[in-house]
This record gives C-alpha cells, sequence and structure tokens, in this order.
C-alpha cells in the first residue's frame, strides 16, 4: 500500500492498439534493424572510449578504432585515481548533488504549488515575469555585480544559490499540481485544514513521482554544472568535477594538474579514463531511474 | 508560497535586468553601471558600432543558420525516432533502445566534447576508417561544413532519443479505435501514419516548435564553447559565444557586448510573441 | 486573504530596494584590518599553488603588518578571470595580467583612464629597489601615460642588458643526431644541415604515427617562419618604412611554403596543431620527438630536463636535451625580440595610498639584499646558517618541501632571472646551459650573425580606433588561417589571402601610417 504512492499515473507508452495484423512483416524486419543501428551508434562511443582508457598508447595509435580490447593495462585509471582535483572535483560535485538538490527542490515545489493554485492577487502578473526572464536577461556585468554583492564570490554556494528555481522545472510542476484534483483542497478546508497543511498532507504526497522526476532533473543539472564555477570560483579546491573535467578535456590534457603522468600514459587515454570516472555513477543509476525522467517529463508536458 | 519565487526571480533575474542600461553607455568599470549611464552616456552608438561590423552580421548569420538547423532537424529526427519506437513491438527491445537513446540527453556537453575530439581528430577513429578506404584524413574538426555538421549530428546523437519522448507518449494517447477503423478499411501502415497518427500529434509539434523559436539566437552556447576553435570560429561563432569572447578574451568594451546581448533578447521576445500569434491565428493552441 | 498577500508583496518589495540599490553600484573599499594588521589580497600567476601560511608569510606579515590573502590564477583561465574581475569590480587589491598578448596600448590605456587601476606615486624614493628595477625596464616611457606608470613591470633579464631577444629557440636529441651521422660540431646547423637533420629523424620514425622529427610548444607554430619573417605579430615595416600586413608579406608566405613543406613531408606530428598546454613538452620527454620548440626560459628548460631524468634515468640527459642553433636560409640566426619584462602587478584603483604604499614597502624589501636572502634561503638557524658569511642550507631536500613564500611574492616585481645564479634550490647544470647559449647568441648578434625580428614599439605601443577595435580578432584569425593552409585545409595561397583579406587589414594598415605620419 505505501508503495503504491509511488507508482506512476498510467501512461500508455506502449500503443495500446491490437490490429488484426499480429504477423511479424518485413516492415518489422526493417524497424528492427533501423533501431538496432540506432542504438549501437549510441553505445560505440562509449564503448570504444572506454577501450581506450584501458589500451596503451601504441595500441590507440594503430588502431583508434577499437573493437576489442588487445592489450590491458590500467596506467591511465592509476594517473586520474591518483589525481587529487577530479577527488576534490568528485567532494564538491557531491555537495551539490545533495545540498543543492534539495535547496532547489524546496523553491521549485513551493513556487509551482503556489502557480498552480486557483487565484491570488498579482499571480498571473507573476507568472508573466517569470516567462519573460526564459527570453530576457541583463547580461554577464550586471550579474558579476550580483554576485559581487551577494558577497558570493569563490564560495561554494556561488554554484547553489543562483540556481533556486528553475523556471522549465518549475512549470512542470505547476502543469502537475495543476492536474490534480481541486474538490481534494475544497474538502480538506471543511475539516479545518489551512493552506500550510493542504499543500504539505494532501497536495505532497500525491505529487510524489513529479518530485522525484524534478529532484532527478536537478541532480542531473548539479552533476554536470561548472559554468558558475568557471566565472566565479578560483579556488581550485572548490572546483565541481565538471569544471575539473573540462580543465583536462578543452585546455589541457597532458599537462594534467594533480595528475601523476608517467611516459605510459598518454592525452586521450588520460582523458577517457577521467570521462569514465565522471560517467559511471550515472551509468549505473540511470537504468533504474529512466522511467521516472521519461514519465515525468511526459505527464508534465503534455498535460500542460 | 509565491512570495520566495517573488524574492529569487527579482533577486537573480530582475536586478541584473537593470544593466541593459550599459548598451547606452561607455561602460567605465569603477564608475559602475548608473555612473556610466551618468558621465557616458553614448545613446544608440553601440548599436551603430555593432551594425557596421561586418563580422556582427556573419556572428548573426551563424547564430540564425545553427539555431534554426538545430530545431529542424532535431525536430525531423526526433519524429522519426518516435514514429519507428512507435511502430516496433518487441516491448523488451523497444525498453532497451529507450534507455540507452535518452541517456546521452544527461551528459554534459563537456563530456560529449570529449568523445567528439577524440573520435574526429585527423588521427582518430573515424579517419582510420577513411584512410582504410582508401581516403586522406580529413580534418573534421577544424573545417567549416564539416565542423557544422558535426555540430548537428552531436546534437542529433544526444538530444534526438530525448526528444522523441514525447511525441511518443502524445502517440501513446491515440486512440486505438482511429486505427481498427482504419485497419477495417485495409489501411497499409504508412497509411496509419500518414493519415492518423502525424495528425494526432501536430498540436503537440507545433506547441514545441513555438517553445523552440525563441531559442533560436541561443543556439547552444554550452555545444559551441565546448567544441569550437579559433579556425571555425568563422562558421561556428553564434552569438553568445562572440559575447562571451568579446567579454572575456577580447575585453571589448562591456557596453558594447551588453548591447549586442539586447538585441538577442528583443529580437527572441518579438520572435516568441509573432510566432505565438501566427499559431492562435492558424487554430493552434499558443503559449502566451 | 488577498489584502494579505499584497501587504507582503509590498512589504517585501521595500525590503529589497535597498539590495536593489547596493547592487547597482560598486561599493567603496576600505581598508580593512585583522588586528593590526592591514588585509591586502594579492593574486599572481606565478603563486602557482602556494597560498601562504607558512612561516615565511609570517615572518613577512608581522614584519610589515599585513595579512596577505594569496590566491593564484592558471594559464587557461587568466584572460577570463581577468576580465571579469575588472569589468565586474571585483578585481584584488594587487593583481597580474600579461596584456601584452593583446591590444595592449589600448586595453592599458583604457584602464589607466578609465581609474581601473592605481598609478605608483610619482615619488619613489622610498623604494629605492624598485626605482633601480624601473630604471633597467626597457621602453618604460611607453608605459607611462601622462607621465605616470600604472603598475610594476615584471623583470626578466634586467641584469643581461644585452639580451633583447626571448628564449624561443630548439632542444634536440644529440644523441641521435650521431647515431644518424647528421650531428654538427657544437650544435650549430644550417639551413641545409637543419632540414638533413629533420630528414633523418624523419626516417628514423617513419613506422610510427605517435612520433615525428619535429613539435612545436602550442602556440609557436610554425616556428619554421621565425627564419623568414619580420615580426611575430601582425605588423611589420616595409623597406620604405611603410607599415605593412606581416602575414601578407612575401617573406612570411615563404617561410609558410616552407612549414607547409615539412607538414607535407611529415616531419611534423600530425596533430601538432591541436596539441594542448604541455602536450608537446610531454611528448619531448617521452622520446617522441626528436627536435623540440620551446620557450626555453630556466624553469621549461629544466622541467623539461628534470621529466627526462625521471622518464628515463639511463639516458645521458645533455645529450637528450642539447639547445640546437639554427641558421636560417639567409645565413643567420633567428630569435624573435623581447622586452626585459613580462606582464604587470597592477593596484586596484580603490586601494588607498597607505595599502599601495605597504605593497611597495614589501616589494621593496623583498628585491633589496636582505629580502633576497631571505626569499633564496628562508630563515636563519631554521633553514640555513651562516657559514663565513656565506648562506648554507641545513637541509636542501627539505627545503624545497617547505616551499618559501617570500620566492613566490618576489615574483610580483621580477621573474627571478636575477636571483638564478644566487637561488640554492636552482640547477646549475641547467643554468648553465642556457646561460651558455644566451653568451653564443649575445656575441652573435654583435658579429651580426643573428637577426632579431620585433614589431616595432610604436607600432606595438600605439592606440588607434580600428587598429584596437580589430586588431585583435585580425592577430589570432590570422594564426588560424596558417595553420590551415599548413595543414591544407585552404589549399591554395590565394585561399589563404582571401580569407585573411575577411578582416579591414587596408583601413587598420591605413589608419596607423597615417596616425604615425
Amino acid at each position: 500500500m505505501k508503495r503504491s504512492r509511488f507508482e506512476l499515473p498510467y501512461l500508455p507508452l506502449r500503443p495500446s492498439r491490437k490490429s488484426a495484423n499480429h504477423r511479424f512483416g518485413r516492415l518489422d524486419i526493417v524497424l528492427f534493424i533501423v533501431l538496432l543501428i540506432y542504438g549501437i551508434l549510441i553505445i560505440f562511443p562509449f564503448y570504444n572510449a572506454f577501450l581506450i582508457s584501458i589500451s596503451p598508447e601504441h595500441v590507440y595509435n594503430e588502431t583508434p578504432l577499437l573493437l576489442w580490447p588487445k592489450e590491458l593495462t590500467f596506467a591511465s585509471y592509476s594517473s586520474v585515481f591518483a589525481n587529487k582535483n577530479l577527488w576534490s572535483g568528485f567532494r564538491i560535485t557531491m555537495i551539490l548533488l545533495t545540498v543543492g538538490t534539495i535547496y532547489q527542490m524546496f523553491f521549485t515545489i513551493i513556487t509551482g504549488y503556489a502557480l498552480s493554485r486557483s487565484k491570488w492577487f498579482g499571480k498571473n502578473f507573476l507568472m508573466n515575469m517569470i516567462l519573460v526572464t526564459m527570453f530576457f536577461g541583463g547580461g554577464l556585468i550586471p550579474y558579476y555585480y550580483l554576485i559581487t554583492n551577494l558577497n558570493l564570490h569563490d564560495k561554494i554556494w556561488v554554484m547553489i544559490i543562483p540556481g533556486a528555481i528553475d523556471t522549465f522545472n518549475m512549470l512542470l510542476m505547476r502543469n502537475y499540481f495543476q492536474s490534480l484534483p481541486k474538490e481534494l483542497e475544497e474538502s480538506a478546508r471543511i475539516d479545518g485544514a489551512n493552506d500550510i497543511q493542504i499543500f504539505v498532507k494532501v497536495y505532497l504526497p500525491l505529487a510524489l513521482p513529479m518530485i522525484a522526476t524534478v529532484g532527478l532533473f536537478f541532480a542531473v543539472g548539479n552533476w554536470n554544472s561548472w559554468y558558475n564555477a568557471m566565472l566565479f570560483v578560483k579556488t581550485p579546491s572548490l572546483w565541481p568535477l565538471q569544471f575539473v573535467l573540462r580543465n583536462l578535456i578543452i585546455t589541457g590534457a597532458s599537462n594534467i594538474e594533480g595528475t601523476i603522468t608517467s611516459p605510459d600514459t598518454y592525452s586521450q587515454g588520460l582523458v577517457m579514463a577521467s570521462i569514465f570516472f565522471t560517467i559511471v555513477p550515472m551509468m549505473c543509476f540511470y537504468p533504474f531511474l529512466q522511467r521516472f525522467f521519461v514519465k515525468g517529463i511526459v505527464v508534465g508536458a503534455i498535460k500542460g | 508560497m509565491g512570495l520566495p519565487a517573488v524574492i529569487f526571480y527579482f533577486i537573480f533575474c530582475y536586478i541584473p535586468m537593470y544593466g541593459v542600461l550599459m548598451a547606452f553607455t561607455h561602460y567605465y568599470p569603477k564608475r559602475g553601471i548608473l555612473g556610466s549611464l551618468t558621465t557616458s552616456f553614448v545613446g544608440f552608438n553601440n548599436f551603430k558600432t555593432i551594425f557596421n561590423d561586418p563580422y556582427f552580421w556573419q556572428v548573426l548569420g551563424n547564430t540564425v543558420f545553427i539555431g534554426l538547423g538545430k530545431i529542424i532537424i532535431s525536430f525531423v529526427a526526433s519524429l522519426l525516432i518516435a514514429l519507428l519506437l512507435n511502430e516496433i513491438r518487441m516491448r523488451v527491445f523497444k525498453k532497451s533502445v529507450q534507455i540507452i537513446v535518452t541517456f546521452p540527453h544527461f551528459l554534459s556537453w563537456v563530456v560529449v566534447a570529449g568523445f567528439v575530439n577524440l573520435f574526429f581528430v585527423t588521427d582518430g577513429a573515424i579517419n582510420s576508417i577513411v584512410v582504410f578506404f582508401g581516403g586522406q584524413p580529413i580534418d573534421f574538426l577544424r573545417n567549416g561544413p564539416f565542423f557544422i555538421t558535426l555540430l548537428f549530428g552531436s546534437d542529433i546523437w544526444k538530444e534526438a532519443g530525448w526528444g522523441s519522448i514525447i511525441y511518443l507518449a502524445t502517440m501513446a494517447g491515440i486512440s486505438p479505435e482511429l486505427y481498427e477503423a482504419a485497419d477495417i478499411d485495409g489501411a497499409t501502415r504508412l497509411q496509419k501514419i500518414w493519415h492518423i497518427t502525424l495528425p494526432a500529434i501536430k498540436p503537440t509539434a507545433i506547441l514545441l516548435l513555438i517553445l523552440s523559436v525563441g531559442g533560436i539566437l541561443s543556439a547552444g552556447f554550452d555545444q559551441i564553447f565546448n567544441l569550437y576553435n579559433p579556425l571555425v570560429y568563422s562558421v561556428s561563432d553564434i552569438l553568445d559565444t562572440y559575447i562571451y569572447r568579446s567579454q572575456f578574451n577580447d575585453n571589448v568594451n562591456a557596453g558594447i557586448t551588453t548591447a549586442i546581448g539586447l538585441f538577442k533578447s528583443v529580437v527572441s521576445f518579438i520572435l516568441v510573441l509573432t510566432v505565438d500569434r501566427i499559431a492562435k491565428l492558424s487554430g493552434e493552441r499558443g503559449i502566451i | 486573504m488577498k489584502k494579505n498577500h499584497f501587504l507582503t508583496l509590498l512589504s517585501l518589495v521595500t525590503l529589497v530596494i535597498p539590495l536593489f540599490l547596493s547592487s547597482c553600484d560598486p561599493s567603496d573599499k576600505r581598508d580593512e584590518y585583522d588586528g593590526d594588521k592591514l588585509i591586502v589580497s594579492l593574486r599572481n600567476l606565478y603563486f602557482d599553488s602556494y597560498s601562504g601560511g607558512d612561516n615565511y608569510t609570517d615572518f613577512i606579515e608581522d614584519k610589515f603588518k599585513l595579512k596577505l590573502n594569496l590566491s593564484n590564477y592558471s594559464w587557461a583561465d587568466w584572460t577570463t578571470q581577468v576580465n571579469g574581475a575588472i569589468n565586474g569590480n571585483n578585481v584584488e587589491d594587487v593583481f597580474h595580467f600579461n596584456l601584452d598578448s593583446y591590444n595592449f596600448a589600448s586595453t592599458y590605456e583604457y584602464w589607466a583612464q578609465g581609474e581601473v587601476i592605481k598609478a605608483l606615486p610619482s615619488d619613489l624614493s622610498n623604494w629605492p629597489n624598485i626605482v633601480s628595477l624601473l630604471e633597467n625596464t626597457s621602453n618604460i616611457d611607453a608605459l607611462k601615460i601622462d607621465g605616470k606608470l600604472y603598475g610594476i613591470p615584471i623583470a626578466k633579464n634586467i641584469d643581461r642588458p644585452e639580451t633583447t631577444f626571448a628564449p624561443f629557440t630548439y632542444v634536440y636529441r644529440r644523441d641521435w643526431a650521431k647515431n644518424l651521422n647528421v650531428y654538427q660540431e657544437g650544435d650549430v646547423y644550417t639551413w641545409q644541415q637543419f632540414n638533413a637533420l629533420l630528414h633523418a629523424l624523419n626516417l628514423h620514425f617513419k613506422n610510427d604515427a605517435s612520433s615525428a622529427a619535429i613539435g612545436d610548444v602550442e602556440w609557436g607554430f610554425p616556428s619554421i617562419t621565425n627564419f623568414y619573417k619580420d615580426s611575430p605579430h601582425c605588423f611589420t615595416k616595409d623597406d620604405e618604412g611603410k607599415v605593412i600586413s606581416n602575414f601578407h608579406s612575401s617573406k612570411y608566405i615563404e617561410g609558410l611554403n616552407k612549414a607547409k613543406e615539412f607538414v607535407g613531408n611529415q616531419h611534423y606530428y600530425q596533430n601538432q596543431y591541436s596539441s594542448k598546454d604541455g602536450e608537446m613538452n610531454k611528448r619531448y620527454a617521452a622520446q617522441k620527438l626528436g627536435v623540440l620548440y620551446e620557450n626555453l626560459s630556466y624553469s621549461n628548460y629544466n622541467k623539461l630536463r628534470t621529466d627526462y631524468i625521471r622518464n628515463y634515468p639511463n639516458v645521458d640527459v645533455d645529450e637528450a636535451t642539447a639547445i640546437l642553433k639554427v641558421k636560417g636560409p639567409d645565413g643567420k640566426f633567428a630569435l624573435e625580440g623581447a622586452e626585459n619584462w613580462f606582464s604587470m602587478t597592477f593596484f586596484d584603483a580603490d586601494i588607498s595610498d597607505l595599502k599601495q604604499a605597504k605593497v611597495l614597502d614589501l616589494i621593496n624589501w623583498l628585491l633589496g639584499e636582505e629580502g633576497t636572502q631571505f626569499a633564496m634561503y628562508g630563515i636563519e638557524g631554521y633553514d640555513y646558517d651562516l657559514i663565513n658569511d656565506e648562506p648554507v642550507l641545513k637541509d636542501k631536500d627539505e627545503y624545497k618541501t617547505k616551499m618559501n613564500g617570500a620566492k613566490y611574492l618576489r615574483y610580483m616585481a621580477t621573474l627571478g632571472y636575477d636571483t638564478l645564479h644566487y637561488d640554492p634550490l636552482v640547477n646549475i647544470d641547467s643554468l648553465n646551459l642556457l646561460n651558455n647559449w644566451t653568451d653564443e647568441m649575445s656575441d652573435a648578434l654583435e658579429a651580426n650573425e643573428l637577426r632579431i625580428f620585433e614589431e616595432e614599439p610604436q607600432i606595438r605601443w600605439l592606440s588607434s580606433p580600428l587598429k584596437n577595435q580589430h586588431s585583435g580578432r585580425m592577430l589570432s584569425n590570422a594564426n588560424a588561417y596558417v595553420t590551415q593552409y599548413a595543414f591544407n585545409s585552404l589549399t591554395s595561397i590565394d585561399a589563404y589571402v582571401a580569407k585573411l583579406n575577411i578582416d579591414p587589414w587596408e583601413s587598420v594598415l591605413n589608419e596607423i601610417n597615417g596616425a604615425l605620419k
């Protein structure tokens, strides 16, 4: 019974038609092959990159397009695991992931809820003002001033606080709350519940599937964030994982600070090993969480 | 409960908005924005400067080409994938493909740029195929047309699978009776797609297109910033990367970069309003 | 209910208005103290990962009643961080930047006149060591605006005024050259011999795609053009003294064609031009290059040698990192001209005179005898003992790990060339090899065997509207087209020139010529 709360609302992702046409026709084979190729195109870069990360340089130079491992070496990985910057980046990213996600969800959920409620003064006005921000901005310099005046420079908070509400996720949340029946509020009010009680006791539990989705979006966003760090964080020990990775990939691959480079390592191998360092956690969780992402966005978008 | 939102948007979106005033000044950092406004107001001179710079028009052209191209290509690709997935009947296979093709959406462009750089360098995997078939190695990353193709290609690789989800869900909501009726009339699968599936997803498609039109001039800062290099600036520099580089690398006066930013905001806004109006006039649901 | 919301909204707006106003304008910096110590923030590329908080910094802080907040830049984000901080008015009290690489004149002028940076006091007599440093700085007048100097140029070869060239040159595998029978006595190669050397190395590496005869550090490609071109940047002068484009000149194009030939013959590593920061050094130190073009400053050269010794203890490092001296087709060595300073230390315009004076006190002391000894040897009795009036380190290896902060602070005024011979941590072998090379080149200059190419100061420090607006982009674009041409993405010289001409060379050149008349 308790578990069922987490069950997502029914959505027929599978075509529900059962036509008379059960035969496995030629078209099906074509479809199968096309989709198979597409799937392989997606997977192959990961596979090849992984092989490169465990191959020595001469193997990579001879056959950049590795199809199977020819010779194993863990030089790249041992270099990457010995890199202090990557580990400190990992630590910072974990903080962003936990603190940041909770903080962002709090703001986004209550805003989405407030904007979904029937009527209050200035609601439409606020809604329009929010939509405007999706297209209008003041530019980099004023933003820089703001960060300076809020005294957020070179602090871990600069990667958390400005992201309190993501307009897109907030709209998802609002749309979901809007889709819940209004009668619940009325009956709760008759029972003497106040606004906050109605929100916490009635609507919040019903919105758990969407909350899970939005939370995951935020988590992924935090995992992938680097831009604010690039502009505002000067202390290397406060750099998040993606920014460290960016420095490795985009600016200097072989001169990786904090990495013990031996003659056995080479830049491509190191870069690929570092990439796997950052995406393996996501690869492990994604297959199990995918349905939350998908169903959440579908519910939010279609009902919106 | 709307209070935190008001505070948040006010502080982080509206306070910086007064910065657009910088577009009308020759900006002096120490005088601040209001200070520059009172002491070195230049009217529309910054706009004259940028409109007289041929490079600005080149960048604008790049932006529109890349932005529009991405919208069209990703629309077609997502739709195709959704149709394929909708037609396939092996459930487990379909689920696995779905999981796989939506995954890249959750990678950062930093990671995808790492992959692209790895595969498309002159001595990389793709060129080893080219050489195997007797060709000369191609400099994909530093040759204009190839690089633009890579931009579109990597965008499809990363986003098309994810983009198909919404269409797929809309297709799933189509009433089965329609298909059954078509079966009775002896329609082929292609005919059913053409006459039932596509019309059914038209409203969703139009809504998504409207939403994306506002982003034409954004064209993907993250992607291009992580992938481009000086050799392809001439084809891949978009407004956002141009603003960023002018501001932080070329030390162009912030008045000018802000003017470019303001230009972008205004045009985007007009675009959204226009497309919304057109959509409403042609009987579709708008967004505003 | 509605009224309630309206009230909250109202109170909110009143609450936020002060915040709004506070963010409109930059707030003034006031001197802040930690106890009796004045807090000052310093940021410098060469602080490296040093961040203070040790015995040395404590000593200095006590001595000067300062509290130092140290932070550093990295090469990758130097420009972004400085420009962001300048425009966002959040720059450190004392910061470090190299304006040299792009549009020096206009940015310096803009900073000075826009009151971004604070001029040095007109009377510097309290700081004699700084005065003597400035007196020996080349072209110092070009740095003065209305007679005022807005920062301290960081000295390089200050005590060797004859060194007007940069050590951007080649190291090579002398042992391989000997094995391949192309070695020349004294490491001096004529143009033909240099070509033969590369050819032999290329044959040697024939079957290994990851190796190549020659590699240039990522900013230095194509180094071959050095032997042809007249200027390292955009502009040069023709025989009649008219300013012309370096990249259009026939000499440059001749050099470029030579570079293209080298690329075509696969003398260069195929992915040379996409190499990243430090990649070529690493390739060289992994025995994958025969010749490396690099900025052979002491630290770079010593690092290369150290890497070599670590990677290949059995190889004779002197043989493996010999400095190569190449004469161009005109029979002369060719080196890029250089000022005897690189980058500057600036003061934020908002800091008080007192704070600036205290920082100048600190720098002046570090440059003096006592400060230099402190920076090189640390604390007497703790790090070193005086034996016959000469400082002798107690434990060199241990001292090395302590990272004496005074040495890093000294980089605010000098790159340390003046103390290399005095520094106990300097590897004397590397230093001597470099000094020998410098002496040889100085002799060659006197004997008219060295051609120095440079952009004339009067062009370089000219600030004019079109030049300011375009020349940064013109330089980076031209370098891009050069690479494209060398690597065959631009197949003909016409296509190369056509690409160049997208930028407004003609109007910029006209403006410069007009201004110089």
